[in-house]
């Protein structure tokens, strides 16, 4: 039986991931709206009681987890293939932990706020600017330059997002402002922060997304607790506090193990591709949330808003989905990986360095056997190849020879 | 914890039914089918050099049409800003 990881292919994880988070991210979003209306109509206490009830049915979580299968593996490793055990963060970790967790609050805080006044659906789409915020930092690093179809692409997304979200005219210009600044910017540090955390190895295994899930979660709700305590301890919000029902308490964990599996696959996803990447096949959520809306609102008629389909904002809404598939389905076959196989002169170990500061090569090692480095190359299209190996690799004195070896199918511990 | 490269070359027409085995083996943290000189790149990590020969000399040399199996073990290893600890 092969290990679960296994199952799919780094490009398949590439899109599985993402999507699986925007339906599950579509499914809450739906839940919280529908819980604030009927059941909680107190954005505070709502947010106190979705932290907390969340942060406990998590630790319930992470006991099934490391329930041990056959041959030392665990349950967890279902879900995240680097689960092993509960870990406690420090250093580096916990630094990005805690820098999450602040993000989170403020994300977490104004995301009720705005789902209190708006309907999900219409509200969704300006939560997509923060790719533009994503791609400008990522271009800004030296070593990550967007390539001409991942603009394209991301460009096509967003289009898709906008068309879609022009099917109601009576924004309010307040939460779209929020919506715009502290929204997207906490969710900008919050994705920073996590993808940091993810890349970091704990006693020799990549950190895990249900640690860190569960990290970021729990000092999230304390957070939270503590900044906003003057508005979630009042007379009111205590009074929906303490009256939670058996069958509210339920609804509310199944809404939060939700938001849970929505995080630890966004998390799991930020290790696999780049931050506006995933964000873009996240995007889906906006699809979906539309679809959500139709069908919560038969259901139930006006719990969850309404959605505008006639004439030309159904022609609006329709351009906007396959904008937003195409994109999707584009940006997942750019990606390129390979080895390098460098072959050197004698004494030339000082290259070690110097070839680790080429744009794209993510890991060298000097190895046993031959006088060869073997270099990991993560690059978004064959041209940055071209520009990394003949226009970087062969300047360097010392390289005897350069065999490239192109991934064309991958499994990865992810 | 001891990390390596290994790489296979393999016969023509095998290749789907050797990864298949390739997938049950532990140890394995990546398994890449590449263009060039070698057909296949798995990085492994192990606790001990027991670990790794049972793994080369005793689990892949055992699948039928790998024809050739070289292993570099990593004597040092640099990571990128990104990957670093």
């Amino acid at each position: 039986m092969a290990q679960p990881w296994l199952f799919l292919t780094r490009k398949i994880k590439l899109v599985l991931l993402p999507l699986i988070s925007a339906i599950l991210t579509a499914v809450y979003v739906e839940m919280d709206k529908l819980l604030l209306t009927y059941f909680i109509p107190d954005e505070f206490a709502f947010t106190f009681i979705s932290l907390w009830l969340g942060t406990i049915s998590l630790i319930g979580l992470m006991l099934i987890m490391i329930t041990p299968l056959k041959r030392g593996t665990y349950l967890g490793e279902y879900l995240d293939p680097n689960f092993r055990r509960i870990i406690i963060p420090k250093g580096g970790l916990l630094y990005w932990i805690i820098i999450a967790a602040l993000a989170g609050s403020v994300s977490t805080f104004t995301y009720f706020q705005i789902i209190s006044v708006s309907n999900p659906a219409l509200i969704l789409p300006f939560s997509k600017l923060m790719i533009v915020y994503l791609i400008v930092l990522e271009s800004m690093s030296d070593r990550d330059m967007p390539t001409i179809i991942e603009v394209q692409s991301i460009i096509l997304i967003l289009t898709g997002v906008f068309l879609m979200a022009a099917g109601d005219v009576a924004f309010n210009p307040i939460t779209i402002g929020v919506v715009l600044g502290p929204y997207n910017i906490s969710g900008v540090i919050f994705t920073i922060a996590v993808r940091n955390a993810k890349k970091r190895i704990y006693m020799g295994e990549r950190v895990d997304s249900i640690n860190i899930r569960l990290w970021v979660l729990t000092l999230n709700s304390l957070f939270t607790t503590i900044i906003f305590a003057p508005f979630i301890f009042t007379p009111s919000s205590i009074g929906y506090i303490t009256s939670l029902t058996p069958l509210l308490v339920l609804l509310i964990i199944i809404d939060m193990m939700t938001a849970t599996f929505a995080s630890i696959t966004y998390i799991r996803a930020l290790a696999v591709a780049k931050m506006s990447i995933v964000n873009s096949i996240l995007a889906f959520t906006v699809i979906l949330g539309i679809a959500f809306t139709l069908i919560g609102d038969m259901l139930i008629p006006g719990g969850f808003g309404t959605i505008n389909l006639t004439g030309i904002y159904g022609m609006l809404t329709f351009t906007g989905v396959v904008m937003i598939t195409v994109g999707i389905f584009t940006i997942a076959t750019t990606q390129v990986k390979g080895y390098l196989l460098i072959y050197l002169e004698k004494n030339a170990g000082y290259i070690l360095q110097t070839v680790m500061k080429i744009r794209g090569i993510t890991r060298i090692s000097a190895v046993s056997g031959v006088n060869m480095l073997i270099a990991e190359l993560k690059i978004r299209s064959l041209g940055k190849a071209y520009r990394t190996i003949v226009t970087e690799l062969e300047k360097i004195d010392g390289i005897k020879k350069v065999n490239t070896l192109t991934s064309i199918k991958e499994w990865e511990k992810i | 914890m001891i990390k390596a490269y290994i790489m296979l070359n393999l016969s023509l027409g095998n290749t789907k039914k050797i990864l298949e085995e390739i997938k049950k083996l532990e140890y394995i943290d990546s398994i890449s089918v590449v263009t060039g000189p070698v057909d296949v790149v798995l990085t492994v990590s192990v606790n001990r050099l027991e670990e790794l020969y049972n793994l080369t000399y005793e689990k892949l040399s055992s699948i039928q049409g790998i024809n050739n199996i070289s292993t570099y073990i990593v004597e040092k290893e640099m990571l990128s800003e990104e990957e670093q600890e």
